[in-house]
């Protein structure tokens, strides 16, 4: 659905910025006109209060916000930890020490709470550099500041993975054939992991897309106008009691998506996993 | 004084520091006010009120200064009355307002052209530890507000700027901590025991210069119990209650001074035998508490009122009769006040007229104000003087229709020079800003103005409002009301050129250096005659408005707000706040 957003601006030859005072009552704070905060055949999910804009199209124009930082922010964390989980895993020694102390380091970090203090920080700091304050610049800034947070869980689980897939024999045969240390990290040891590496990735998707709505709930997510679930579930939280749908239709989607994902994250580890009981 | 720009439905909404002024009891319709110079003690009894009971106070934001040397807020300062006294004050009883002596006996002589001033002092008021007031004490309270001509202000946030301009200062007297020996020269005392009276020389004629005289600034502080910055939380009391505790930010007892005498006080009637305070209470709680009526809210009050919050006002409000709903009518409010909301342009940035005058008409005020709380917010105004001052005209600017001429806007535009991305900044704190902002750009984007909007941190938000250089906004929403009904504490407040400086630009914030606008307002600062002043600020407003299209105005604000079911407040100052004197507990 994020996928074909631009597709359904077509059909309902609607966008989810342009605002639109007919459809709102100007005289009695902006709310909308018609039941159920202004659903029909035009407006699917009804209109925003106060603004009138189009409830469905920043659905799914936001749904597209929300994916796109969680899939970025894992593909990226889940490389970054591979990588050095590998290097810690493969070569121990120090290397092996000072990487795992770090990943202790940053586990036992209140990640939450300090990428919440530090998005401001971090974009006053950029802006004083002469960048401009942008919706852009602020989905970059998440996305960093959830991969600084995000590699440590991918990089733990697979520095153990090839702790013990190093000592395996086909290693060994490697080793005395002559293979590079690099062609067995990444020809012999990397092709076993994809299967925890996937049950991670698949597991963490949902929890970044949860962290931005969380995010952009706090108000330090993405900046208006940009579409974004987190932000619409804490513009609607204010109207629970006079306007319902405007807050259950992006809290069940926010609880569907990540429901889904889950139940993803726990097929893909039945599949790749021998021990446990496939029905 | 400035008036922190409420995007909530209420003009006082419970999320809001409302920094506005001390004038409590200034009505909307300040012509009806009536002087009685011989008003005595007691106050007129409201019909039905009785003595006792306790009363909550209920908000977000505690109240900032209880120092009446630092008052500047309305509902600080309504609240304040309550243990410091002016000089004068405005006694209501319905819809009825007197300017009376409060401190004084009477409402001032004037001589010498209204540039002496003498109040006789009102016998048998006394301090909250028995001793009587006298006029030294009325003389060092006044004179502590020269404290912020000091290299190192302690007194900083009151209306000091009226009296460091207004009072003669001889001897460059700079309050009594940084001159401890020094007199002001402006202030005298004369006679001795119940007859005591303080003269006050002006440095030019001020006619209703015993309006001025209502604000906090004017009352008695005694000098061995002046405490400088500690007497922001506990002050001393000559009203007729005391501070019993007080843990700031959080939570305050006031119970009542037994050396208060009902028949030495023309104002107060103070009803209640306790208030209660507690602060730092989540605004949509305490909504829900007072629509509701639930708990503590019963006997409660926001702290201005309790403003209702733009979502919820459907619960409350009917917008097709433009009224409170049936069930709210008998503890609630909605009253038009004299705060008049309005567009600033930087025109220092904003360098070209056409393109100002494209903004004039370009604004749609109807989906600006939906945005905000639609018709509770205010009615549309062409003007910056609000509608019950003499100086109000009505009169067209660009178009009368409130959504806007956008073919005018664009005419204008094509002429303009200037065609960059213009700034507009708003405050993070709440959606409706957010909105305000989205729809203000929609705006002017229909005659092709191209708006980028910027969200500040609402703590930084109105340093950022006053810093000049780069990163000044082009565009920023303001408001404004009266100190007391004249124009005359609108415009050089607002327009003077010489607050405009390098780094900040104070209340100025269209950043208007014009010498004509200068000499206009000068001219009308000088003029006695009532009525030929109000026509000299009418040609400022239009001068501002039409000539120099510095702002647009939107509109001229009202207030909406409920209390709990046992509480009576019914006399709400239109200013914005509960009118402490008259408010009761029924049993």
């Amino acid at each position: 659905m994020a996928i074909f957003a631009n597709a359904f601006s077509l059909i309902t030859h609607l966008d989810p910025y342009t605002l639109n005072d007919k459809a709102i009552d100007l005289d009695n704070g902006g709310f909308p006109k018609g039941a159920w905060g202004g659903i029909s055949g035009t407006h699917w999910f009804g209109v925003e209060p106060g603004t009138g804009r189009d409830l469905f199209m920043r659905f799914v124009h936001g749904a597209r916000t929300s994916l796109v930082i969680a899939f970025t922010a894992t593909i990226l964390t889940t490389t970054i930890g591979t990588t050095i989980g590998l290097i810690a895993g493969y070569f121990g020694g120090w290397a092996e020490k000072v990487v795992s102390r770090v990943i202790d380091f940053m586990l036992s970090f209140p990640s939450l709470l300090f990428i919440i203090a530090s998005t401001p920080v971090l974009e006053n700091s950029l802006t004083r550099f002469g960048i401009e304050q942008s919706s852009n610049l602020r989905v970059i800034i998440i996305i960093s500041v959830l991969t600084l947070f995000g590699w440590t869980f991918p990089a733990r689980l697979i520095r153990g993975q090839v702790l013990s897939l190093k000592e395996r024999e086909f290693i060994d045969a490697a080793r005395i054939a002559g293979a590079s240390k690099w062609h067995i990290i990444f020809r012999q040891i990397l092709p076993n992991l994809s299967g925890p590496l996937l049950v991670t990735a698949s597991l963490s998707l949902p929890g970044y897309v949860t962290a931005e709505a969380a995010l952009s709930y706090l108000n330090v997510g993405v900046l208006p106008p940009t579409p974004d679930w987190g932000a619409t579930v804490l513009r609607s939280a204010s109207y629970y009691q006079v306007l319902p749908t405007y807050m259950l239709i992006p809290g069940v989607a926010l609880l569907l998506l990540v429901l889904s994902f889950n139940l993803f994250g726990d097929g893909v580890r039945d599949a790749f996993d021998p021990k446990s009981n496939r029905n | 004084m400035r008036k922190t720009r409420l995007v909530a439905a209420a003009f006082a909404s419970a999320t809001a520091v409302t920094l506005i002024a001390s004038l409590v009891t200034v009505p909307a319709h300040a012509a009806s006010i009536v002087i009685d110079s011989r008003a005595t003690g007691p106050a007129p009894a409201i019909t039905g009120a009785v003595q006792g009971g306790t009363i909550n106070i209920i908000g977000k934001s505690d109240f900032n200064h209880f120092d009446p040397t630092r008052v500047y807020d309305t509902a600080v300062g309504n609240f304040g009355r309550l243990f410091s006294r002016s000089l004068t004050g405005i006694q209501q009883n319905g819809d009825v307002q007197k300017l009376v002596g409060d401190l004084a006996a009477d409402t001032g002589k004037p001589s010498n052209g209204a540039k002496t001033w003498t109040f006789k002092l009102r016998p048998g008021i006394k301090w909250e530890d028995g001793v009587d007031v006298k006029c030294a004490d009325v003389l060092y309270g006044i004179s502590r507000s020269f404290d912020t001509l000091a290299d190192a202000p302690v007194l900083t946030g009151g209306p000091s700027f009226y009296l460091t301009d207004f009072i003669e200062n001889k001897t460059d007297y700079k309050g009594p901590y940084a001159t401890p020996n020094g007199s002001l020269s402006g202030l005298s005392c004369s006679g001795s025991g119940d007859n005591e009276s303080i003269t006050i020389n002006l440095t030019r004629p001020v006619s209703d210069f015993n309006y001025t005289t209502t604000m906090l600034a004017f009352s008695a502080v005694r000098k061995d119990k002046d405490t400088k910055a500690a007497y922001d939380v506990l002050p001393l009391s000559d009203g007729p209650y005391v501070i019993e505790s007080r843990v700031k930010k959080d939570k305050t007892v006031v119970v009542r001074n037994k050396y208060w005498v009902a028949s030495t006080d023309p104002i107060r009637n103070a009803y209640p035998d306790r208030i209660e305070m507690l602060f730092n209470q989540d605004p949509e709680v305490t909504n829900q508490l007072f629509i509701n009526d639930s708990g503590d809210a019963k006997t409660g009050l926001g702290r201005t009122g309790a403003g209702i919050l733009t979502q919820n006002l459907s619960l409350v409000y009917d917008s097709a009769k433009d009224a409170l709903k049936p069930a709210f009518e008998a503890r609630g409010s909605y009253l038009k006040t004299p705060v008049t909301s309005w567009l600033a342009i930087n025109v220092q940035k904003v360098t070209d007229v056409n393109l100002r005058k494209a903004i004039q008409c370009a604004i749609n005020k109807e989906t600006i104000r939906a945005t905000v709380g639609g018709k509770t917010v205010g009615d549309y105004t062409n003007s910056i003087i609000p509608d019950s001052l003499g100086g109000y005209s009505k009169y067209t600017v660009c178009t009368d229709n409130p959504a806007g001429d956008v073919d005018a806007a664009k005419k204008f535009y094509a002429k303009s020079k200037l065609t960059r991305e213009l700034t507009f900044v708003y405050s993070n704190g709440s959606t409706d800003s957010e909105n305000e902002a989205l729809a203000l750009q929609a705006s002017l984007t229909r005659a092709g103005i191209k708006v980028k909007i910027k969200s500040i941190d609402s703590t930084t938000y109105y340093d950022i409002l006053e810093k000049q250089g780069p990163d000044a906004p082009d565009l920023m929403m303001y408001a404004w009301m009266y100190d007391w009904p004249n124009a005359s504490t609108i415009f050089p407040p607002l327009f003077t050129s010489t607050m405009v400086g390098d780094k900040v630009v104070g209340e100025n914030k269209s950043r208007v250096t014009d010498k004509t606008l200068d000499a206009l307002m000068d001219k009308a600062s000088s003029i006695t005659s009532l009525k030929l002043q109000n026509a000299a600020w009418t040609r400022a407003d239009k001068y501002v408005i039409q000539t120099l299209a510095a702002v647009v105005p939107l509109w001229q604000s009202k207030s909406l707000w409920i209390t709990g079911s046992k509480v009576v407040a019914q006399d709400f100052t239109a200013m914005g706040g509960a009118n402490w004197a008259n408010i009761y507990v029924k049993k």
